[in-house]
């Protein structure tokens, strides 16, 4: 009975309310005063868990102010992730306010045991008020309530810059900001011109472990997603969708508001679009209360303040619960135990090769082009069961520089499962394609995917969720003596990149030797090569090359060893700032023949 | 004798009115560099007053920030591939070295201003100087002009002000298109997009836009709706 009484009220309190009530006043809006001072106070009650920070200050000299909650305030702890929440890059959107505040407020006073144990994973970022000047001219009787930008003295007459308009990314597309000062979509001079962009850019930067981050706005009730500067489907769509339509689902739930997913224009330079790209880390635009109206939707009564503020908790609360809480989760190596990331680049390669992943396999190993195989994805499920969970599988060419889903992969099933706590192994019938891979090879590389509401993945990039694995293996015979390996990359990113490859040639056995020669450099030296000083082979983005891999098999191996030879690869984009390398590998193993190699003369 | 006491009263008068209007001449030469962290079209340092305007071409924005990132050179404007910057001979032999082609160019032809136009004559005489109209109000115009238009409208007998305290503010418009992709349309005119709702008609567009956008909106075919101002515009 008791049992059943947890059930139903797990049952009705998914996507409901949170019950704890606000000690912040919330009938009113704030004052960009007030507002600091109930964001101070509440750091100062809860002192062990919470700080504040600053990011940098306005274009006006206003410090831009966020509070940091986590188990430890005081220290940039690299173990844990990072979750942003941010609010008014748009002056007028007061709401955007209200809600990271409330948030800050609710996860500081909660009691719920499951929300605590991810929150001790996680360091969360909030930052109310991205744009202090533009707020304070909202407020001010002499200044103007539907002021949207911050206040940066244009030079020409004109004041603001529209700061979800600035950022670095596909910045300058008239289809979506105006490069004139005085419109209110004014993207500014140069990408990431404004202090408080910059700053906001750096920040997240300056993030170990960045896993999400969303963009509180007003209005038209949506909850959108990469991209936005295009009608075109982002890197990763499957995944973004999923989550956005598990966010509405909890948004709505709440009041019985009907949020959407798109507002049906298009935004160029702004927030999500840079922070998906850069760092494929979630990354949302919720567009609160309310659903219609003119100018005045940017100011509704105080009375939406709260309701606003209760239905879009849930969709936050579930996003610190994908990044601090893993469940389900799919090996990327055999040693795996599920963290995240799995691997780091370490300079001069990954940890751990993470695209060997033991819980994906087939039946037959061989994969003969038109033949019929079972794929077999192993999920582990570390708590309770997850019914209606989501598992899908796909393959493409091998290459280094995968993400799952990625545009170019093929879907191979996708299956909706109940998963008990313990290990599943879901089965897909695959028809491996007729013909070979780019190699002229009967080999592909595959990924998985699971996904539920209760644990979904905030990435595409293997080693950064562990909902995602991936399995690129490579079974070559090799006679004593030489033998060409050959690995391709192809650049995913929408910008060009510096590729990197090594070897690890600690694992390889006495007298085993594996080369990857330099590639012949560009045939056209890329200029913004030149300004990074990069030296390396530079690919434009879509661009596949084939990096040659020499392998020296000694004569004193014996037949039947098995050596494992590991690439690692990399792909530096060639952009400002912040350089984050993605990529991944090939593993090799060996096999040694029988058959004895004629000695050269 | 008497023409030589009597001058300096008239430009100390002349200094005292145009002050008085807010109108301070120097804005319209448009010559000098910006400060790098205030303005960015408008004032200037003493230290960069020795340097020039000039433009190279970039491939992308990318490209853009790398130049301000690794040249330490800040982009005053970025427009289509062409980047504008003040600088002198050694920042441009310093750009040269990655391939480079400095460009000089007049600012005044480049960079424009906003300004007050009071009402004369008519509107098309306006348009003549090459300055885009961005509002049409009962006794002035807010126009966009390079120093130059700005220049020639003066020589036109046209009396030019400063904008001021008095910033211009877009005017509220309501358009309705059949069809969803027209919303992008409409947004691609530089209308701020408040809300756009399906409707029986098609999708009801609500956003705030300047007369330059609305002139181009209904030459594309789009009929456009002003609505009254929000409470706390004074025009």
């Amino acid at each position: 009975m008791k049992k059943l009484l947890v059930l139903i009220s797990i049952v009705l309190g998914l996507g409901a309310a949170p019950t704890i009530r606000a000690q912040i006043d919330f009938t009113q809006y704030h004052t960009p005063t007030s507002l600091t001072n109930d964001l101070t106070s509440l750091a100062a009650s809860h002192a062990a868990a919470s700080q504040l920070f600053t990011i940098g200050t306005s274009v006006q000299g206003r410090q831009i102010q966020g509070i940091k909650i986590s188990t430890n305030p005081a220290v940039d702890d690299p173990t844990k992730g990072d979750v942003i929440f941010v609010g008014l890059h748009h002056a007028r959107e007061w709401l955007a306010a209200e809600m990271p505040l409330r948030l800050a407020e609710y996860l500081l006073t909660n009691t719920d045991p499951k929300l605590q144990a991810c929150m001790n994973n996680l360091q969360i970022w909030i930052i109310p008020v991205l744009n202090p000047d533009g707020y304070a001219y909202t407020a001010d009787p002499n200044g103007y309530r539907y002021w949207r930008k911050n206040r940066r003295d244009n030079g020409d007459g004109t004041f603001g810059v529209d700061l979800n308009r600035n950022y670095g990314f596909e910045w300058g597309l008239n289809s979506g900001s105006s490069p004139n000062t005085n419109d209110d979509t004014y993207r500014g001079p140069s990408p990431f011109s404004e202090p408080e962009v910059a700053a906001f850019r750096d920040f997240i930067a300056a993030r170990h472990n960045p896993k999400a981050m969303l963009t509180y706005h007003t209005f038209t009730e949506q909850f959108l997603r990469p991209w936005s500067y295009t009608t075109g489907d982002p890197p990763g769509k499957p995944t973004l969708e999923y989550i956005v339509q598990d966010s509405i689902a909890r948004i709505d739930a709440v009041h019985g508001e009907n949020y959407g997913e798109s507002i049906g224009y298009l935004s160029s330079g702004e927030a999500t679009d840079y922070f998906w790209n850069q760092y494929r880390m979630a990354a949302f635009t919720p567009e609160m209360r309310p659903a219609t109206g003119g100018l005045d939707g940017f100011s509704p009564p105080a009375s939406q303040i709260i309701p606003n503020n209760e239905e879009n908790l849930p969709a936050a609360l579930a996003l610190i619960n994908d990044a601090g809480c893993r469940t389900l989760w799919i090996k990327d190596y055999p040693g795996d135990t599920g963290t995240e990331p799995s691997a780091v680049w370490m300079g001069g390669g990954w940890s751990h090769a993470f695209w060997v992943s033991p819980d994906i396999w087939t039946v037959p190993i061989t994969l003969v082009g038109g033949s019929t195989v079972t794929l077999n994805v192993r999920v582990h499920n570390d708590g309770a069961m997850k019914k209606g969970a989501i598992v899908n599988a796909y393959y493409t060419d091998p290459r280094i520089s995968l993400e799952f889903p990625n545009p170019a992969a093929v879907l191979i099933g996708n299956q909706t499962v109940d998963l008990s706590h313990g290990d599943t192994t879901v089965s897909f019938s695959w028809m491996v394609p007729t013909g070979t891979n780019i190699w002229g090879e009967h080999h592909w590389c595959v990924g998985a995917i699971v996904m539920h509401p209760d644990d979904r993945p905030l990435t595409t990039e293997i080693q950064l969720s562990s909902n995602i694995g991936g399995h690129n293996f490579e079974t070559v015979d090799a006679l004593a003596g030489e033998r060409l390996l050959a690995v391709a990359i192809t650049n995913h990113l929408s910008v060009a990149a510096e590729y990197e490859a090594t070897i690890d040639r600690e694992r390889l056995p006495r007298g085993w030797e594996v080369v990857v020669p330099p590639l012949p450099p560009n045939p056209r030296p890329d200029r913004k090569a030149l300004l990074l000083g990069v030296k390396g082979r530079v690919l434009q983005p879509g661009e596949t090359i084939v990096q040659p891999v020499h392998l020296h098999v000694p004569e004193f191996a014996k037949a039947g060893t098995k050596v494992v030879v590991e690439v690692n690869g990399v792909l530096k984009p060639l952009v400002p700032g912040k350089r984050v390398p993605v990529g991944n590998g090939y593993t090799f193993e060996i096999h040694v023949q029988e058959c004895k190699p004629a000695k050269s003369q | 004798m008497s023409h030589r006491a009597v001058r300096p009263s008239v430009l100390f008068h002349t200094l005292c009115l145009l002050l008085a209007c807010g109108l301070w001449p120097q804005p319209f030469l448009g010559q000098e560099p910006p400060s790098p962290t205030n303005t960015t079209q408008k004032s200037q340092s003493a230290s960069e007053k020795v340097q020039s305007f000039f433009r190279i071409d970039v491939e992308d924005p990318i490209e853009a920030g790398l130049v301000e990132q690794q040249l330490k050179i800040r982009p005053v404007l970025i427009r289509d591939r062409s980047l504008y910057y003040y600088g002198n001979e050694e920042t441009n032999e310093q750009l040269r070295k990655y391939g480079y082609e400095p460009m000089r160019m007049n600012p005044e032809d480049i960079l424009t201003r906003v300004v007050r136009v009071i009402h004369k004559g008519d509107e098309q005489d306006l348009s003549k100087a090459g300055v885009t109209i961005l509002l049409r109000e009962h006794e002035y115009w807010i126009v966009r002009g390079t120093s130059t238009q700005l220049r020639l409208l003066g020589r036109l007998g046209y009396q030019v002000e400063e904008l001021g305290r008095r910033e211009p503010r877009p005017r509220q418009v309501r358009i309705v298109v059949s069809r969803r992709e027209q919303v992008a349309e409409v947004g691609a005119h530089r209308v701020d997009i408040y809300s756009a709702a399906k409707s029986e008609r098609g999708y009801l567009i609500l956003g705030g836009a300047f007369d330059d956008s609305i002139d181009e909106l209904r030459a594309a075919g789009f009929r456009v709706e002003i609505l009254p101002d929000p409470p706390g515009v004074k025009r």
